[in-house]
């Protein structure tokens, strides 16, 4: 018999994973544990005693970056004088009527980005050359460090790459792994912004590989992918909206080609608020997010404070899942909802229609705000993925007038549309405005 | 009522969204309003603070055209009508359902390249040495195309008919693609629950704004704030705020303030109110719906002909940039005496505003984050533009693209902020070398009178510009100015630090 062709999401809160062998197709779902980015993965193919060929992967580099603080062994390289400007950001509070303002966490510490003597004009051309004796002094500084991955992003080098070229050649000649600016586009910022992303994205890729290697995975069979391709191309206009449980992705296909392709603001862990402390002039909100933090989701064990995922629950009729490590509580969650809903004179299942209601507007209406002109969303074809693709599918079309839509869970995991899932949150089917 | 909680924050958040979006692409300084067709401002987006008070008055003024007309967009700069200053073009278009006014739709689009017919050897002294001033007029002629008039008028500031033409075409469009968003929101609350439902938001942020300034006590509440100077007198400018509480009704009195000054430091009503409005909603705990109900909850007595409250033709090009940070400043300071414990130490208090002239006529504006003020809680933040100001850092490398210049360095400004139980954030610093011969106007504020702290916190370190002309370095410049300086000179710009709050706790050595 052939070994299994994996497909797995690591996410932050579960990992489903997709095997196929032999015309057979698995799904799996498991919690992923917070500080170890495969350790859910691993414990389906032990558990499941699945053997993979290969192993396409996804994962959030980016969230559980933040989440695990990687990038020890990372180092930046700028041209001398602009060592701050990663954490200056661009020094912008979140709000214009809020006071507070916080630069996001530092990618790479402040004590690993370098300096270097050179520079290059707006118009590409060398003002201040490149000195090895400069490079051969970080060098020592590098290995110091124990450093083991160099993202080099220069001023100017969009205009012209030749120093960071030259900087990675020497650098590679040395045994770094090297990712460079200029083959990022965007600002001085986003491109640096984006090679560091991509350098500290190593390490945990690395530490990936090796577990799986000890499990009889070979390295070779690993590949690391940023988004799932589009499985279903009609010929019209295709939007894929990725309905998960702590994320909402858009993307947008025109002519098969990705014109588009970002998270939107709103997703099910954001929480349910409702501000009522002024007389008659009550307020419902929804946010900020709960993901893997405590309060929330309630249907998943965790705090006190309801979010989108338990007005799902509660609509949609949530069954517990085949997760052993999943708390599932539907009566504290009833409970809590209750109480809210006292405070608004409304029933339990009022309440959480009505969050429901103003959570998919407030969504289509975001995804419109994302439409560019040309692509013809009335003619469009609506394909939802993800867990919860099935329930928001027909909810998002009425909304957005599209008339052809078709919603896939595991869309972007397998072309097949099989529900034999394990550890799939179940719904009751989708839900009606 | 619950239905309409929920119906209202979907319009207030869609409609957010829909002005956000409508002024992506229309430069860094953005900003955005709905209005209704008498003028009311229903929502508002901007990145900058400051901006929110001036669609309404600017709109208002509209009517001095008569009815808006179906399918024409208006222009308007003129700071005296409503607006912020001569280069901050405002469009205002008409959204028409079965030919029915249902909307004004408004966006602000920057062009600091207006000011360079004016901009000679000293600080503008007029409105009219700002740029062109353009009274509410329609952008189209008969038959859909730009005013030719307004565009050969514009064009001898800008990089001519062409590229205005241009300019006017993306802003008409991204209107158009905003009043789609808005009527297909209307079809999906229903035109008649709409009406109603901006009603709701508009007293829900009055109310809810009157709500949080029950924190401050009844009383009297007295400050005066320092401008340096206006680049002519020596002695500095003052703002002298008066907050008065009693129950629900907060007045703020700016009787006592200097008379309008020759530099272009004045402000007009619109800028004082929004600045009034941006301190005062720090009380809130969060961002309330920007409309006009915010400006229903307090009253202002900005005595004309003052800095705060400008009589036309005085210059307010800086005004709106570095003397609104001192209004915000001086009703901080009344807070800060009503409930010392919730308040923070004011910001570093600058945009280190300055313009670039080049000697083939192009304009830049240089402005640069600053530390901000500890608060009670927590320590103030490096590097951030505060208060009214929150429009992002502009690219180095496209600035030195349009602009004969060289960013040397850019970077943190250490030990600026000040100290206390909480620091004061961090300023910035920054080296541009000029590679042609270039007028530069100096405008910025905060290098005289430093960031204060509070609480027995200390100051943040004053602002600093320091040039480096033909090889000699002159330090702590003072002035404001326009200084003409060759190709290889230097200048550095550093940011104030913002003041610390509470006493420092020092460590008794016994205790080690």
């Amino acid at each position: 018999m052939s070994q299994w062709e994996i497909t797995a999401d690591v996410r932050e809160i579960f990992v489903d994973l997709c095997a196929t062998r032999d015309g057979e197709t698995k799904f799996f779902r498991t919690l992923n544990r917070k500080d170890v980015l495969s350790t859910g993965l691993i414990e389906i193919f032990k558990k499941d005693e699945l053997l993979p060929a290969s192993l396409k992967l996804r994962t959030d580099v980016q969230r559980v970056f933040t989440r695990e603080h990687w990038g020890e062994n990372t180092a930046l390289i700028t041209t001398e004088g602009f060592e701050d400007l990663l954490s200056i950001g661009d020094s912008t509070r979140s709000e214009s009527f809020g006071s507070i303002g916080t630069h996001p966490p530092s990618i790479i510490p402040q004590d690993q980005v370098f300096g270097i003597a050179e520079r290059i004009d707006a118009h590409g051309k060398i003002v201040r050359p490149l000195e090895k004796s400069d490079f051969d002094f970080f060098l020592s500084k590098l290995k110091l460090a124990q450093i083991k991955t160099v993202c080099v992003s220069l001023i100017n080098a969009k205009q012209n790459p030749q120093h960071e070229k030259q900087l990675a050649e020497w650098l590679k000649a040395e045994n770094f792994a090297v990712f460079t600016g200029h083959q990022r586009e965007g600002s001085e910022r986003q491109r640096t912004q984006a090679c560091t992303m991509e350098g500290i994205a190593k390490e945990p890729e690395e530490k990936i590989c090796e577990e799986l290697e000890k499990i009889g995975i070979s390295q070779e069979n690993i590949q690391f992918v940023d988004s799932w391709q589009s499985h279903a191309h009609s010929g019209s206009d295709e939007l894929h909206l990725g309905c998960y449980e702590d994320r909402t992705t858009l993307t947008l296909f025109k002519n098969g080609d990705e014109i588009l392709k970002t998270d939107l603001s709103l997703h099910p862990c954001l929480t349910l608020n409702l501000d009522n402390d002024i007389k008659n002039f009550h307020l419902a909100t929804i946010g900020p997010a709960s993901v893997g933090s405590e309060p929330g989701p309630i249907c998943l064990g965790k705090g006190i404070e309801p979010c989108i995922l338990d007005a799902l629950a509660l609509v949609a009729k949530l069954e517990p899942p085949d997760i052993s490590r999943i708390k599932f509580e539907p009566k504290k969650l009833e409970r809590t909802m209750a109480a809210m809903a006292k405070r608004m004179s409304e029933t339990t299942m009022v309440l959480a229609r009505s969050y429901l209601d103003m959570y998919l507007k407030l969504l289509t209406s975001e995804i419109r705000t994302h439409i560019p002109l040309g692509f013809e969303m009335e003619n469009c074809h609506l394909v939802t993925q993800g867990p919860l693709a099935e329930i928001f599918c027909h909810p998002v079309a009425k909304l957005l007038n599209i008339t052809k839509f078709q919603g896939n869970p595991w869309g972007p995991l397998s072309s097949s549309e099989s529900n034999n899932v394990k550890g799939h949150l179940k719904f009751g089917g989708a839900i009606e405005l | 009522m619950s239905s309409e909680a929920f119906i209202a924050e979907t319009v207030n958040q869609s409609s957010r969204k829909i002005l956000q979006q409508l002024t992506q692409g229309l430069g860094s300084r953005r900003a955005a309003a709905l209005l209704d067709p008498q003028g009311n401002l229903l929502q508002g987006f901007c990145t900058d603070g400051i901006d929110i008070g001036y669609f309404e008055p600017v709109v208002k003024n509209m009517g001095l055209l008569g009815p808006i007309k179906m399918g024409e967009t208006y222009l308007c700069n003129d700071p005296y009508l409503g607006n912020t200053r001569l280069c901050d073009l405002v469009f205002t278009r008409g959204v028409f359902q079965k030919n029915q006014l249902r909307y004004l739709i408004s966006v602000k689009v920057s062009r600091p390249q207006l000011t360079k017919l004016g901009f000679g050897d000293e600080l503008f002294t007029n409105l009219d040495a700002e740029g062109l001033r353009i009274p509410p007029t329609p952008i189209e002629v008969d038959g859909g195309k730009f005013n030719p008039d307004l565009l050969g008028y514009l064009g001898q500031a800008e990089g001519g008919p062409a590229e205005l033409e241009e300019l006017f075409s993306n802003v008409r469009n991204q209107i158009l693609w905003a009043e789609k968003q808005i009527i297909q929101l209307e079809n999906q609350t229903g035109a008649r629950s709409m009406g109603k439902i901006w009603q709701y938001l508009w007293k829900y942020s009055e109310n809810k704004l009157k709500k949080a300034m029950e924190l401050i006590p009844d009383g009297e509440y007295s400050t005066t704030e320092t401008l340096d100077h206006d680049g002519f007198q020596d002695s500095g400018v003052k703002i002298k705020c008066t907050l008065s509480i009693e129950g629900h009704h907060t007045f703020l009195n700016f009787t006592g303030t200097s008379k309008q000054v020759k530099g272009p430091y004045n402000c007009t009503e619109t800028l004082t109110a929004a600045a009034c409005l941006w301190a005062l909603h720090t009380l809130s705990r969060e961002t309330l719906p920007l409309n006009g109900g915010l400006f229903k909850a307090f009253a202002l007595e900005a005595p004309r002909g003052s800095i705060v409250n400008a009589n036309s033709p005085a210059p307010v090009f800086a005004g709106a940039f570095e003397t609104t940070k001192r209004i915000v400043d001086s009703v901080q300071g009344c807070l800060s005496q009503a409930i010392p414990n919730l308040i923070g130490s004011p910001s570093g208090g600058s945009t280190g505003l300055a313009l670039f002239k080049s000697t083939d006529g192009k304009v830049a504006l240089h402005t640069i984050a600053c530390g901000s003020g500890a608060k009670p809680y927590q320590d103030g933040q490096a590097g951030f533009y505060t208060d009214v100001h929150n429009s992002p850092e502009i690219s180095l490398e496209k600035w030195e693209k349009d602009f004969p210049l060289r960013v040397l360095d850019f970077g943190f400004r250490s030990e600026s902020g000040g100290h206390g139980l909480h620091k004061g954030g961090n300023g910035l610093t920054r080296t541009i070398e000029f590679l042609e011969e270039t007028k530069v106007m100096l405008l910025g504020d905060r290098r005289v009178n430093k960031p204060k702290g509070l609480n027995s916190g200390t100051s943040g370190t004053p602002a600093d510009v320091s040039i480096l002309r033909q090889g000699q370095l002159e330090k702590g410049f003072k002035g404001k100015s326009v200084l003409t300086l060759n190709k290889g000179d230097r200048i550095t710009f550093s940011s104030a630090g913002g003041g610390g709050w509470g006493a420092e706790v020092t460590k008794d050595p016994d205790d080690e």
